[in-house]
């Protein structure tokens, strides 16, 4: 019925759109120096019509219904400017806009959150933006060490907490959903977020929107969702390459030294943007090598990433993108003991997995007026993979998504998403067996605006999912926000979100021996389920940026590993638990060339099935960074402090020797640069300190490193 | 307020000079044991004329389809002889972390090494079914109390070419020693 609602609601409104069009068009410069800006985004707001500069500067929106309107300009390194105009029947608007150039950092635009643009200070949860410029000068290879500063984000290896949502769960299953431009990025087998395979300098952005957010994206958001913006094809032509060499450093304890020799990791990319006419494609090729700094650990890594798109016109484009990579790498499962923590157990040597994985997706959006657009996706992400144990595992993963989203702004108060979501996961391997899932989703939000100062945000989404033989089930999640802005600077939130995650097929349907240990199928596994509360407030001032929030999070039948009566193990419901804290962060600027940040998030992670904190979370999380960016020098420094995991799971106890042995984290990286306009030269040390501890028992995180990296553009 | 923040900055950033973990002073490996099992066997019944050798084998999986495998890969562990014509004896295996689904006791009744096997008795706690009891052996740890009956007059079932096998095995394991 709402359905039907939504429809003839947008069908009168084509109907009734006016007749009566003009157009805009103009230059925008740099205030000081006078020359054109390229990029800067034009956006006229309360409709959808919006374009970027070229080379030239010029911009050109056509066919706007007549009437006033604002037009807002923002560019990186410029302050926003809103201009205020009237578009005439017929008519031709010309404007020449002047930006001033700011070093502060201007309000980030999030499109995770509420599945739209919105700047930062509209946003009714905690969100936080990590833009491609740091990964750049961090020289981060892989994004899961891009989060490793974001605050209230800790990675247990390889899988991601977000406020401790999700533990450790060996790689099945993540309780944060990873999207990829959008395209939800998880393996169909075991659920797991293949961190590698993300092409880290093609990012623009990531976007981190932190409690649950299964209201509109549905399963495995229980915990958070992660989105990763690859920068878009632009209408030049470019080439850029970076290459880079890394060494790990000795041990610092004698007893560790495996290796007589020194330890690299190398390698680069290539990048080539180009168009013809309306089209316009990126492609990138990158090769990667890691040498290990523990026994047993490298990787040989092929990367290839291409996107492109066709404007049909102004109003409607098609983006086409592939994504592929090709690993072969040695596993380390656990150490041998603390006296060799860098060897594997005897057993381990020479094990090693081959994969080859890719994501591939179109999507076509299209502006049917300046208050309704839609946007609809196909995409598919085939994992492969196999090791050499004997007898060898092997698996292969189908995982087809498609969704259509329509976003309608009644008027200038309501601003409705509606959106359809279909999956197809098919998958074929030696632990799990022949099977597959499939899941139909509806979701709906509705944006209010009550007043200039309060605004609320009501959704639902209904998934229905199936999970090879087992029946049908059901899941519905609301979710309420709302964001009243005292001034301009300073506003006050509160948000309420329910949230599930599926069990994976690798939880339910697993039956292996492997690492020592044997696991067996739970095919009776229940959806985890979770609520979660925040209210917060934000203030946003050009000296400094604060953000506090108090957040309550319950989960229900959470899957965790355990031992069963035969000894075996298996994938269980087995805890309930609840999570509460606080989290500042603070964003100063006092000099134009220098920022500084901090994140501090308290962590109670309490099981409540054993009446005792929850296992693999810390407490308290820490981040401190600061940069120094004057004329052509760049410095940096990033430090993190992740208190000591109080709880291990017993089950690792028994396999891993010398699990006790963890320490609280504190890790300093340090880093300095020269920005050359085209050339730019990085030189990095990660664990300055060389600070040794582990993320997951039995395995050292990287010891101190040091790498050099230089990028050109042409 | 901003000095605290810069004391507190210091002192997590000089903390993290102690450089966290470390090997053990002394060496752990003194409580390392080298992984394995042990264990008594004990006989019932009147023990056959002519015995060649007697000897606790271990193998990852049950059933043996894929032992052949396994001993070639020199996978498969197995005892000392043990003495012949006692109640009880003593062994142990040294066998690798991990899961080992078939422990049996294998008795060379005739001059053939390659053909002359036969299981007497194999390591099972579960009265109620055939299957033998899977052994789980933890990193550094010896696992104690292993015990076998072996019946003279009671049998275990007798897997595929298990004589074969065994005869394979210790004939490999003798000429890696050699």
């Amino acid at each position: 019925m709402k359905f039907l609602l939504l429809l003839i609601l947008i069908t009168s409104h084509l109907f009734s759109q006016q007749l009566q069009m003009g157009n805009l068009s103009g230059t925008v410069i740099d205030e000081e120096t006078k020359q054109p800006i390229f990029g800067v985004n034009v956006v006229i707001e309360n409709t959808f019509l919006g374009t970027a500069t070229d080379q030239r500067g010029k911009f050109s929106i056509k066919n706007i219904p007549t009437g006033k309107y604002t037009v807002r300009f923002s560019a990186i390194g410029y302050e926003v400017k809103k201009e205020k105009v009237e578009i005439l029947p017929s008519q031709e608007t010309n404007l020449i806009v002047e930006l001033k150039p700011t070093a502060y950092t201007t309000e980030p635009i999030i499109v995770t959150a509420t599945r739209r643009e919105q700047i930062l200070s509209e946003i009714p949860v905690t969100t936080h933006v990590v833009e491609s410029e740091m990964i750049s000068n961090r020289n981060n290879l892989q994004i899961d060490d891009i989060l490793r500063y974001v605050p209230g984000v800790n990675m247990i290896q390889y899988q991601v907490n977000i406020r401790g949502s999700s533990g450790y769960s060996r790689g099945t299953g993540t309780r944060v959903l990873l999207l990829f431009d959008g395209m939800p990025f998880l393996t169909g087998d075991a659920g797991e977020i293949i961190w590698e395979a993300i092409p880290v300098w093609q990012i623009e952005k990531i976007e981190i929107v932190k409690g649950a957010g299964s209201a509109l994206y549905g399963s495995n958001a229980i915990g958070g969702v992660i989105n990763v913006i690859t920068k878009e094809t632009t209408p030049k032509q470019s080439f850029r390459f970076r290459s880079y060499l890394g060494m790990y450093d000795k041990p610092y304890y004698p007893q560790w030294r495996w290796s007589q020799k020194n330890r690299f990791y190398y390698g680069g990319f290539a990048s080539f943007n180009f168009f013809v006419g309306n089209f316009s494609a990126l492609v990138h090729i990158q090769r990667s090598i890691d040498e290990g700094y523990k026994q047993n650990q490298s990787y040989h890594r092929w990367n290839l990433f291409t996107k492109s798109k066709y404007n049909f016109s102004p109003y409607s484009s098609l983006s086409f993108v592939f994504n592929y990579i090709r690993q072969k790498n040695e596993t380390f499962f656990y150490w041998k003991n603390l006296r060799n923590a860098l060897r594997p157990r005897d057993e381990d040597l020479g094990s090693r997995v081959n994969s080859e994985r890719f994501v591939t997706f179109a999507q076509y959006k299209r502006i049917l007026s300046d208050r309704l657009f839609y946007l609809t996706r196909l995409g598919f992400f085939r994992n492969k993979w196999n090791d050499n144990l004997t007898p060898q595992n092997r698996s292969t993963a189908g995982f087809i998504n498609s969704e259509i989203q329509i976003n309608y702004q009644i008027n200038d108060k309501n601003y409705l998403i509606f959106g359809l979501d279909l999956t197809y996961n098919d998958v074929k391997s030696s632990l799990f067996g022949k099977r597959n899932s499939h899941s139909v989703a509806i979701y709906l939000q509705d944006d209010i605006k009550f007043s200039e100062r309060l605004s609320i945000s009501l959704g639902l989404r209904n998934d229905l999912y199936k999970l090879d033989s087992l029946k049908y089930t059901g899941q519905i999640n609301p979710k309420f926000s709302a964001i009243y802005k005292i001034s301009d600077a300073l506003n006050f939130r509160t948000s309420f979100g329910s949230g599930f995650r599926a069990p994976a097929i690798s939880e339910a349907f697993t039956s292996t021996a492997a690492a020592g240990v044997t696991i067996k199928p739970n095919p009776s596994l229940k959806p985890e389920r979770a609520i979660s509360f925040e209210v917060g407030t934000r203030l946003i001032h050009s000296l400094a940026m604060i953000d506090f929030s108090l957040f309550w999070n319950h989960y229900w039948n959470l899957i965790e590993p355990v031992f069963d009566i035969d000894g075996k193990i298996i994938f269980k419901n087995v805890t309930e638990a609840r999570i509460q804290g606080a989290e500042i962060g603070v964003n100063v600027f006092p000099l134009t060339f220098l920022n500084f940040s901090i994140g501090y998030t308290y962590l109670f992670p309490w099981d409540l099935s054993e009446d005792a904190i929850l296992k693999y979370r810390p407490k308290h999380i820490f981040y401190a960074n600061t940069n120094v960016n004057y004329k052509i020098l760049y410095a940096g420094f990033d430090f993190r402090f992740i208190s000591k995991y109080e709880r291990i799971d017993q089950l690792l106890k028994l396999i891993v020797p010398d699990a006790e042995a963890r320490v609280p984290i504190y890790v300093v990286d340090a880093r300095v640069g020269f920005d050359f306009r085209r050339l730019k030269i990085f030189a990095n040390v990660n664990n300055l300190l060389q600070y040794n501890y582990v993320e997951i028992v039995g395995n050292l995180a990287p010891i101190r490193n040091f790498n050099l990296s230089i990028e050109y553009e042409i | 307020m901003r000095r605290k923040l810069l004391i507190i900055f210091l002192f997590l950033l000089l903390y993290s000079c102690d450089h966290g973990l470390k090997p053990p002073e002394v060496d752990t490996s003194m409580q390392y044991e080298e992984p394995g099992f042990g264990g008594t066997v004990y006989f019932r019944g009147t023990w056959p004329d002519t015995i060649y050798d007697l000897r606790v084998v271990a193998f990852r999986n049950y059933p043996p389809k894929n032992i052949i495998n396994e001993v070639i890969e020199g996978k498969a562990k197995f005892s000392q002889s043990l003495p012949r014509r006692v109640d009880s004896a003593k062994y142990e295996v040294l066998a690798d972390t991990g899961r080992w689904e078939y422990i049996v006791v294998a008795l060379q009744y005739g001059a053939n090494i390659f053909s002359d096997w036969k299981a007497i008795g194999v390591y099972d706690t579960t009265k109620s079914d055939t299957i033998p009891t899977p052994l789980y052996i933890p990193p550094g740890r010896f696992i104690r109390g292993i015990n076998i009956v072996c019946d003279f007059r009671n049998p275990p079932p007798q897997p595929f070419k298990l004589s074969e096998i065994i005869g394979l095995l210790i004939t490999k394991q003798t000429e890696i020693e050699k």
